[in-house]
Parts: C-alpha cells; sequence; structure tokens
C-alpha cells in the first residue's frame, strides 16, 4: 500500500515537473494560407446606404479600391491563380470581378496579388491594412486571429479572437482628412477558419449599420446543423409535455 | 489551534467522502481537468487565455496604475473593478506559466473547499424527509465536481471558484450565525466577491430582509438588519470609488471600457438573454443601445423576481433562495454569461434541491437543469460554432435559466409546495 501511495505521489511530482519544463519552451505558430489555388470566394453586399456613405466619407467613397461601385445587392468575386509560400512571405494571385448585379460574371476586372509577411511581428509599429476604405483585408493567413494578434496594429484596431476572429476598426471623426468621416464609424469584420473575411459592417455610433457584406456561401454543415438543434429542442419539449400529461 | 482543530475535521470529512466510489471518481475527474488545462496552456493556449489579463492587471496595479484600464495592455478588455487586480499581484511575481499553475492549483483546492461548505450547508438545512445517510449529498458534491464548466474554467485560468467560495461563505454566515458582527462579515465577504467579479452583484437586493405578508397585506421589513447587510456588502465595492477619487483617469476609463465606450459587439455564444437580443439586433442589422437593452432586461426579469422574492409565502432560508434566484437573473441578463459562470449557480442548486422538500414537484424543474448545466450546456456552445452564420443564438441554456426562474417564483408564490404522492 505504501509502495502505492509513493509510487502516485512520485507520479504527480514528476508530471508537475514535466509540465513545468513547457513553460520555456510554447509552441510557435506556422502560419499558412488558407485559401487554395481555383478557390471561388463571392460576397454579398446586404446593406449600402449610399447616402450616409457620401456624407461620411464624401460622394467619391465608391469610386476606387475594393468599394468600388459597391451598393447593395451586388456581388463581387475573386477566384484564386495561384498561392505561394516561401521563406518570408505567404501570397496569391486573384482575379476580381467588382461588385455587380449580373449572374454572368464575364472577364475578370483586375487582378491582383496579395501578400503577407509570414512572421507577422516583422511588420513596422502602428501599421494599418490599408488607408482607404473599408480598412480592413479581405483574407489573412491562418490562423487568423494568432496573426493578427501578432501584429503590431496601429490605434485604430482592436484584435478580439476570443470566439471568432474578429478584427474591430475604430476611425475617428475628421481622422483621414478634414471632414471625412464627417462623424465616428465602426467596423467589425469576422473571419472564417480559412481566413476569408465571412462578414463586414461598417456602423456608426448606436449600432446604425451603414454597409453590410457578408460571404455568399455557408459552410455546408450550417443549415442541417441548424435544422437539427431547432427540431431536437422542439421534439424535446414536446415529448416532456406529454409524458408530463400521462403521468 | 482553532484554525487546526477546523483543518483536522475537513480532512476527516474528505477521508469519509473518499470512502465513496464516485468521490474518488470526482476527483479523478478534477484531475483530469486541471492536468488537461495545464497541458492546452502550455501547447496552445499560452497567450490566449483569461488568465493574461488577470496576471498583467496585477502587474499594470503596482507599476502604472492609471493605465489599469489601458486596453492596449491587454489581449482582451480588462473590465473589473480595480481592486479585482490586487488579487493578482502576489502572481504577477512570478513566471507567468508557474503563476498559471499556482493558480489552477488553488482554483483545485477552492474546489474541496467549496465541496466541504456545500456539505455543511446541506448538513443544516436538509428537509426532513430526505435521506438520513451522506451517500446522496456525497453524490452531488461527485456532480459537481465532475461538472464539464470546470474544464473551460480551468483552461482559461478563470476566476469564478473564488466568487463561488465567496458567495458559499456568506451564505453559511447567514444562515449559521444570527448575530450583527456576523451579518456584517457575510455581506462584507459577498461585497469582496464583487469587487473580484461583479457576478454576484445582484445578489445584492436579495439581502434586504424585506416581506410583504399576503395574508395580513402588511410590508415586514427588518430595517436596522437590511441597512447593515447593505453597508457591509457596499464597503468593498465603495472602496473601489476611494481609489477613483485618487485617480480621475480611472474613473473614466472604467466607465469607458463598461458602458459608455464603443466595445465590440460582435457575436459570441453567451447564453444571457442580453446577448440573445444583441445578437438578434446584430444579426438583423437593427439598431441597439446594448445598455439600454441590459437596464430594461434587468429591469423586467430582476424586477419580476425580486417582487416575487418580496410577497414570498415562507420565510425560511429565504437567503439561499434569494441568492439562487439573484445568480440565474445575473446569468440571464449580464452581457456575457459563459459555460464557466455556470460554476456560481450550480453549488446553489445542489443546496436548494437538498432544502426542498425529498419529492417536491419543483424538484423536478430544478434537477433536470442543474444536471442541463453541469454536463450539456458544453455540446450547445460547440452547436453554436456550427450554426452561427444562420442562426447565432445559444438559447437552450437561456431556456434552462427561464425553467430555474419559474420555479423559484413558483416556490417564492405558491401556498403550499406540492410533492410527488405516486412516487412514495
Amino acid at each position: 500500500m505504501k509502495i502505492k501511495k509513493r509510487a502516485i505521489y512520485t507520479s504527480i511530482i514528476l508530471l508537475f515537473f514535466f509540465m513545468l519544463s513547457f513553460s520555456s519552451n510554447v509552441i510557435a505558430f506556422e502560419y499558412q494560407n488558407g485559401i487554395k489555388t481555383n478557390d471561388e470566394l463571392i460576397w454579398n453586399c446586404l446593406l449600402c446606404d449610399d447616402n450616409k456613405m457620401d456624407a461620411l466619407f464624401g460622394e467619391f467613397w465608391n469610386e476606387a479600391g475594393i468599394f468600388e461601385n459597391l451598393s447593395v445587392n451586388k456581388r463581387m468575386k475573386w477566384s484564386v491563380n495561384m498561392v505561394e509560400e516561401n521563406s518570408t512571405t505567404l501570397s496569391a494571385l486573384i482575379s476580381i470581378w467588382m461588385w455587380r448585379f449580373e449572374d454572368n460574371w464575364g472577364t475578370p476586372d483586375n487582378s491582383s496579388k496579395f501578400s503577407y509577411l509570414k512572421n507577422p511581428s516583422l511588420y513596422p509599429n502602428s501599421f494599418n491594412f490599408t488607408v482607404l476604405l473599408p480598412f480592413i483585408p479581405f483574407w489573412l493567413p491562418v490562423p487568423v486571429g494568432e496573426y493578427l494578434g501578432e501584429v503590431p496594429l496601429g490605434d485604430i484596431y482592436d484584435v478580439d479572437n476570443r470566439v471568432l476572429p474578429t478584427l474591430n476598426v475604430q476611425i475617428i471623426k475628421d481622422s483621414i482628412h478634414p471632414n471625412e468621416p464627417t462623424e465616428t464609424v465602426y467596423i467589425i469584420a469576422i473571419y472564417n477558419s480559412n481566413g476569408i473575411l465571412s462578414s463586414f459592417k461598417l456602423y456608426t455610433h448606436g449600432n446604425i449599420v451603414v454597409v453590410d457584406i457578408s460571404l455568399e456561401s455557408f459552410p455546408i454543415f450550417v443549415i442541417p446543423s441548424t435544422i437539427v438543434l431547432i427540431l431536437t429542442f422542439v421534439c424535446s419539449i414536446v415529448l416532456y409535455v406529454k409524458k408530463k400529461r400521462i403521468h | 489551534m482553532r484554525l487546526k482543530v477546523l483543518f483536522v475535521r475537513a480532512f476527516n470529512k474528505l477521508k469519509e467522502f473518499w470512502n465513496e466510489r464516485i468521490f474518488r471518481y470526482a476527483i479523478l475527474v478534477q484531475l483530469f481537468y486541471f492536468f488537461l488545462s495545464i497541458l492546452l496552456f502550455f501547447l496552445f493556449l499560452y497567450q490566449k487565455n483569461d488568465f493574461v489579463i488577470f496576471y498583467e492587471s496585477g502587474r499594470i496595479f503596482l507599476t502604472d496604475i492609471e493605465n489599469l484600464y489601458n486596453q492596449a495592455n491587454y489581449l482582451w478588455d480588462f473590465r473589473y473593478f480595480p481592486l479585482s487586480a490586487l488579487f493578482f499581484i502576489p502572481f504577477s511575481f512570478l513566471d507567468f506559466g508557474l503563476a498559471f499553475i499556482l493558480f489552477n492549483v488553488i482554483n483545485f483546492i477552492l474546489n474541496i473547499l467549496i465541496s466541504l461548505m456545500m456539505y455543511k450547508i446541506i448538513k443544516a438545512i436538509r428537509g426532513q424527509d430526505h435521506e438520513t445517510s451522506d451517500k446522496r449529498i456525497i453524490l452531488y458534491i461527485s456532480l459537481y465536481l465532475m461538472g464539464v464548466p470546470h474544464i473551460l474554467n480551468y483552461i482559461y485560468g478563470q476566476i469564478n471558484l473564488f466568487i463561488t467560495f465567496l458567495i458559499l461563505a456568506s451564505l453559511l454566515i447567514f444562515l449559521f450565525y444570527k448575530k450583527i458582527k456576523w451579518q456584517l462579515l457575510g455581506s462584507i465577504i459577498l461585497g469582496i466577491s464583487i469587487i473580484i467579479k461583479p457576478t454576484s452583484f445582484l445578489l445584492i437586493p436579495f439581502l434586504l430582509i424585506i416581506r410583504f405578508d399576503m395574508s395580513t397585506k402588511k410590508l415586514k421589513i427588518d430595517f436596522s438588519t437590511s441597512v447593515l447587510r447593505l453597508v457591509g456588502v457596499l464597503i468593498p465595492v465603495l472602496l473601489n470609488f476611494a481609489l477613483f477619487a485618487v485617480y480621475p483617469k480611472l474613473w473614466s476609463d472604467f466607465l469607458s471600457t463598461n458602458f459608455t465606450g464603443n466595445n465590440p459587439l460582435a457575436l459570441n455564444f453567451s447564453f444571457s438573454l442580453t446577448k440573445l437580443v444583441t445578437n438578434f439586433c446584430y444579426f438583423f442589422n437593427i439598431p441597439f443601445n446594448q445598455l439600454i437593452v441590459l437596464i430594461v432586461l434587468v429591469g423586467l426579469v430582476g424586477g419580476l423576481g425580486f417582487l416575487s422574492y418580496i410577497v414570498r409565502r415562507r420565510d425560511t432560508n429565504s437567503i439561499l433562495y434569494g441568492y439562487t434566484i439573484g445568480m440565474v437573473i445575473m446569468l440571464l441578463t449580464y452581457f456575457d454569461s459563459w459555460d464557466h459562470h455556470l460554476l456560481n449557480l450550480t453549488p446553489l442548486l445542489i443546496i436548494t434541491i437538498f432544502n426542498l422538500p425529498r419529492r417536491a414537484k419543483l424538484i423536478e424543474y430544478i434537477k433536470p437543469s442543474f444536471f442541463f448545466f453541469n454536463f450539456f450546456d458544453i455540446i450547445f456552445v460547440g452547436v453554436w460554432f456550427l450554426t452561427y452564420p444562420l442562426f447565432p443564438y445559444n438559447f437552450v441554456s437561456t431556456f434552462f435559466l427561464f425553467v430555474l426562474l419559474y420555479s423559484l417564483t413558483r416556490y417564492f408564490l405558491v401556498k403550499r409546495i406540492k410533492t410527488d404522492e405516486v412516487k412514495h
């Protein structure tokens, strides 16, 4: 019995030291491309208050950059032509069909190469993803939360990777130019596990949403999971009530 | 000397518990949670857990107190009262990894102490028709120790067990000691728990000894004891305001972080009613003010709970039911009610189950809720991740909180507690 007890105590102490040894040996993340060649990504603009955007950013806000021609119910498509990875960077060559109503995409409007440093801490201090709207990237290396957490982002950004990888942006009134924006605006950008922007909301004080963009397709499990959840809950309640009535 | 006697008695009691197989399993499960959390911490979550924030807050409190609410210093927002950082100062002197292990060792010890306190309270207030042997009490204590919310509590390095310990300590004092000095001490202990984390904030109204007697239509208030309890609970909380007076920046930063600022409002799996409403508004682009949502729901849910408490038909051990409904209201109305916060509620539910008559119909509501919170709630956190792009509502736990709210208000309001005669 004594031997057994001694063995238990020894095991616990050994385990304790084993864990302590980890403390100076934390595993670093190896960031990767979450997107693959031939991936097609389509975003849908669910809401866009053009007048409010004009008032906030001036009438030319949708004449350049990724928000070019943006308006409600328009869609934008990205097709990934090539992903590359070397010792320092992760990059992707992407064909872009800018915001449009038609389902027939035709030829892409432009091609762009996006690159990220593999070591996010090498970005300069107070780094901004862009000085133009929408101030956030549409894709990032994965794991997104950890990557964003390591980039020394400027004051306008706040990373919240506690539940969903989320990038919060606060653009203070007059911070871009005098009268741009005309009031403080906020952005919440949520990314999926592949590093792709799944939801973008630009809003003003009081949570008044001005622009709402979301990735068009859900992961395949979302709809069946939701149906099963609701059906199971309703059936459980009905069965419970029936059982109670019988008794 | 007295402490030594207490320690020997506690140790002997634990030895008695140890004779029950279920308790041995429970301790093994606890140890598994403990070691799992340490392993996950060092392998994956070294910089991604709540303890990082507590650890930093202790360091900043000592070195740069005016920047205690400067969120640039933290991974996630530090929102608690400034004095809460005092508790973490000793840890901030240690290496971070070692501090995390020590913190979780304390969490483990707290769980043992919580178990002993639950036992002590249950033995004193157990309904007369319950079994006389301790086996069922040990069974429920073991179920508590096996509870799945402990996993996230250990993994995040959370402080819920400190809160539970202090809530039970104050409950124990209120139930066992009636003298004025003890009333003051019990409420001060509750006040300290609010400093550490304001989860027990909505327990304050239930400290009032107030009752509207329905039969005589008279309002009875034990004014002096109620005031004493309020003073006791507010002393620790108000000490924070002394700090705010010395450092005005702390006050403005505290307000901004908690109420007036624009904290991230993005979706999460909180099961509070407030979060379900704000998630709905967020999802459908409905403008909202989260503070107004909070105030309205506290008014409605809290008002209902407090009103039924005042007009209660029975007075014995009312503080226990007050604490339980106060915690239910808090979990229903605070912004973020997560799986590990349930550790503040489940011990109260266990004590309630033993205080009610053995065959009381109300137990049929409380027991399923306890089992759901203790073992199944976490499943729906996982399900939320599967459904959130279409349906971002972790509503099943909210449902069970409403079941508890219903059963407790029924307990307060019905003339006679129904029992299940068939089962006798």
